[in-house]
């Protein structure tokens, strides 16, 4: 696995400074199938209902599924950016959830293989179009790719994503220790997902926080957790987010608190 | 007499020609990429040799042919600017401005494709002994001899030159640091092999640096990097590979998760089991 970004600031970073700067979150988790989108776009519906203006961008560059998931069918995606030079700003989208939304395409192998200039093209326009936002959400793909990576490396706020599983679990600390050692990032907010309830979401996230102070040496924040509920794949069926579909359900309320607690960032 | 051209002997010609070193000026490749015939200048070759090509080959060229004769002097001229602009004369490597152009080629391509590249630089310890006891003659012997020896230690994307006296630099293309090493590490091998370098003493000092997207530098800072972990390896007493690079300042490098790390992260299992079954009570 090449790591190639070192401790530095990136010249995407620099330009950022002169403007007003949003919250720029990334929602890892390596494993797939841990709840990814349907976190991102859950938080980003609270986020927005809050008040905040929030843009979501569909990271998962080869296989994005944002549109799926909130029943949109974009005609243009981040793919037209990067090679038909079409500018972000007309990319994004304003969704009925309340947040805008930037979605990439499916099933394009180019969009899997990106240059590292391209990645570099998707960070600047990003960056432009941040300044008319207060929350910026990057939902990224599974893996440790470079662009995943990078994604990461853009984000000032690292957001992972577990379930019970140990697959995940391992997978997560995995991406955690990468971006620690690629990067020199030590603060990783931690959301459980699919958890039987609140208590075993805490003995999870001690344990891979112990896990992470004994062999890292540095601790991890708890963002929160998210109770395993059947209105969260009936909510995806029906392609709505808990806040339309059943905003008195136990995941409803959880996604309202951890989306309190990221309000608490800026 | 001529016969018509076996398979064979294109390989014969082929060894002739590279003898020479003169493939370029001798060879022209007409329709594509496949030579389908070459232009031999037969006034480079040796009676021998003449004889030889000549047996096997038609001769279709008559140098009292005016246009034909422009072309072949425009042809041998070209060869001669060509490598007279960027290659070592005495070596046969790519010289110093070759090695330049070609440097911020490959920093270009690191910013685009986002795969580091590594810079060797080479120099040899106690080549002046051999100047100085054997004379010049027999010091240019053993640099070209290094030369043909860095070429053998290789990848066919790396690309070596000479940089000056007893200096080589080796620019090795979408490289991370630790294969660098590794090659490094075959140079110098390589050297102490050469015929008379352990007589004499001599050996290779090697500085990598290593170019990554984040490296603030422009060629000659990446240069002056090599040289310094050069002039590292040299004050430790040469015959050695040292590092410099713009790197992370965290201990421990980059390593995978250890099977100490996954066996305390699936050490979970146990207490939860326990917790399933106090739950399920």
């Amino acid at each position: 696995m090449p790591y190639r970004a070192y401790v530095t600031v990136s010249r995407v970073k620099e330009k950022e400074m002169e403007h007003k700067r949003p919250v720029i979150a990334s929602v890892s988790s390596g494993k797939g199938g841990v709840g990814k989108t349907f976190v991102t776009v859950n938080i980003g519906a609270y986020l927005a209902h809050r008040g905040k203006k929030v843009l979501i961008v569909d990271c998962d560059l080869g296989l994005a599924n944002i549109d799926v998931m909130i029943g949109v069918k974009p005609s243009l995606t981040l793919k037209e950016a990067i090679f038909e030079d079409k500018i972000i700003d007309d990319i994004a989208i304003h969704t009925k959830h309340g947040f805008d939304f930037v979605p990439a395409s499916s099933g394009a192998i180019e969009m899997a293989q990106l240059m590292y200039e391209d990645i570099e093209k998707i960070k600047e326009g990003l960056t432009r179009l941040a300044q008319h936002y207060d929350m910026i959400i990057l939902d990224t793909g599974a893996g440790i790719s470079e662009s995943v990576l990078q994604f990461n490396l853009f984000a000032n706020k690292n957001i992972i994503l577990l379930n019970r599983e140990l697959t995940s679990l391992t997978d997560a600390y995995a991406t955690i220790k990468v971006i620690y050692q690629a990067f020199g990032r030590n603060s990783f907010n931690i959301i459980v997902n699919s958890t039987k309830n609140e208590e075993e979401a805490k003995r999870i996230f001690n344990h891979i926080d112990s896990i992470c102070k004994r062999f890292l040496g540095f601790p991890l924040q708890y963002l929160g957790h998210i109770v395993y509920d059947d209105v969260v794949p009936r909510s995806i069926m029906k392609q709505e987010t808990l806040l339309t579909h059943q905003d008195q359900s136990t995941p409803a309320i959880n996604c309202a608190s951890i989306a309190e607690n990221i309000v608490s960032w800026q | 007499m001529n016969r018509s051209p076996l398979p064979e002997d294109r390989h014969t010609i082929a060894k002739i020609l590279s003898k020479k070193n003169l493939e370029r000026p001798l060879l022209t490749k007409i329709s594509g990429s496949k030579p389908k015939a070459m232009l031999i200048l037969l006034d480079y070759l040796s009676r021998h040799e003449r004889q030889i090509v000549e047996n096997i080959t038609h001769p279709i060229i008559d140098l009292e042919d005016d246009l034909l004769k422009k072309i072949v002097e425009l042809e041998e001229e070209n060869a001669r600017l060509r490598s007279q602009a960027l290659i070592d004369g005495l070596t046969g490597l790519y010289n110093n401005r070759f090695f330049r152009l070609q440097l911020e080629t490959e920093m270009a391509r690191t910013r685009r494709t986002g795969l580091s590249c590594c810079l060797l630089m080479i120099d040899l310890d106690n080549f002046k002994m051999i100047n100085d006891t054997r004379g010049h003659l027999e010091g240019d012997r053993f640099l070209a001899q290094t030369a043909q020896t860095f070429s053998q230690c290789v990848r066919a994307v790396d690309i070596v030159c000479r940089y000056g006296g007893d200096e080589f630099v080796a620019i090795l293309p979408s490289t991370r640091q630790f294969v660098a090493i590794r090659i490094a590490n075959r140079f110098k091998n390589a050297v102490r092999e050469i015929p008379g370098a352990t007589g004499y003493n001599v050996s290779a000092s090697i500085g990598i640096a290593e170019f990554t997207v984040s490296s603030p530098w422009d060629e000659n800072k990446f240069i002056q990097s090599a040289d310094f972990a050069m002039y590292e390896a040299k004050s430790k007493g040469g015959n050695q590979v040292c590092t410099t690079g713009y790197h992370r300042k965290i201990d421990g490098g980059l390593e995978p998760v250890s099977i100490q790390e996954k066996d305390a992260i699936s050490s979970i299992r146990d207490s939860e089991q326990g917790q399933g079954e106090r739950d399920g009570a």
